[in-house]
């Protein structure tokens, strides 16, 4: 969507006509939706995710001043929302003690660069279950700074402004969170070589 | 420039985040360390998998009408009054 064409949908969506938020709506969804796949990890609290957002955003549009695109506000929105809900959450997370170990030099037990194995070679979904568990496991203020820097691609001064922190406490969180995920990819690779060597 | 200190500014090089003159010092060590360079390498790939393994999906098209619709009957309504 261009600038203008979005500046002009959100001004009329401000002066109360609703197929513009409308508009706004099927434009960014998208965005939103997969967001809080990430984030949530299944459909329907991403649906509600998305649908509590855009009630928010309409109910603060007046505030939206057009600093950022309209996505990157949304954004804001949906994640701080689906930080509530991540907090609520009693599932088991990594404590940060074991985040800063992982992410000490001294403390890495696996080098061996496993980049070079074709990934066909182990099974895809096995992986894809291992390395989403350990997002999941990473406490909320992590998994967040991972997911919109990593996977949305935000670069660091956004995701700090998203989520209202120092650009110096999100690039400490990002490392953190990068290194215990390839501590947790390498475990993996390494069985599997260890299991490949076991049966020759 | 000593391992460990690459293991702590890896990921500002790897978000090109450091001065060019630290850039390249990283880059001297990561000829001659195979260690960190592994390291960035495995670093660089749990990202790409991270990514990859997340492909985006569509949204259900019903839900875009539940979430339009439910704005509708709360604010229409209030506009209404």
């Amino acid at each position: 969507m261009g600038n203008n064409e979005e500046t002009e949908l959100v001004e009329k969506a401000k002066s109360g006509e609703m197929w513009a938020f409308e508009k706004l709506i099927r434009r960014t969804s998208g965005k939103i939706y997969n967001l809080g796949l990430k984030l949530l990890r299944n459909k329907e609290d991403a649906s509600d995710l998305m649908q509590e957002t855009y009630i928010k955003a309409y109910q603060h549009l007046n505030s939206f001043r057009g600093n950022s695109a309209f996505a990157t506000w949304l954004y804001r929105i949906a994640t701080n929302l689906a930080l509530m809900k991540m907090r609520r959450d009693k599932q088991q997370k990594v404590s940060v003690e074991t985040l800063k170990e992982t992410s000490s030099y001294s403390m890495i037990k696996e080098m061996p660069d496993w980049t070079h194995n074709p990934v066909s070679y182990f099974k895809k979904q096995e992986m894809k279950d291992i390395l989403n568990k350990a997002i999941d496991s990473l406490p909320s203020k992590y998994k967040s700074v991972f997911v919109l820097h990593d996977m949305e691609g935000f670069p660091i001064a956004e995701v700090a402004d998203m989520l209202s922190l120092s650009e110096p406490a999100v690039k400490t969180r990002s490392h953190r969170s990068r290194m215990y995920l390839r501590e947790k990819l390498a475990e993996y690779f390494n069985q599997g070589v260890k299991a490949q060597s076991g049966q020759g | 420039m000593k391992c460990e200190d690459i293991c702590r500014l890896l990921s500002e090089y790897m978000d090109n985040e450091l001065e060019d003159e630290l850039r390249s010092l990283m880059r001297e060590h990561f000829l001659v360390c195979r260690k960190c360079m592994s390291l960035l390498n495995t670093m660089e790939k749990t990202i790409c998998f991270s990514r990859e393994m997340n492909k985006a999906e569509k949204v259900p098209s019903k839900v875009i009408s539940r979430v339009c619709y439910e704005i509708h009957v709360r604010y229409e309504k209030k506009e209404k009054k």
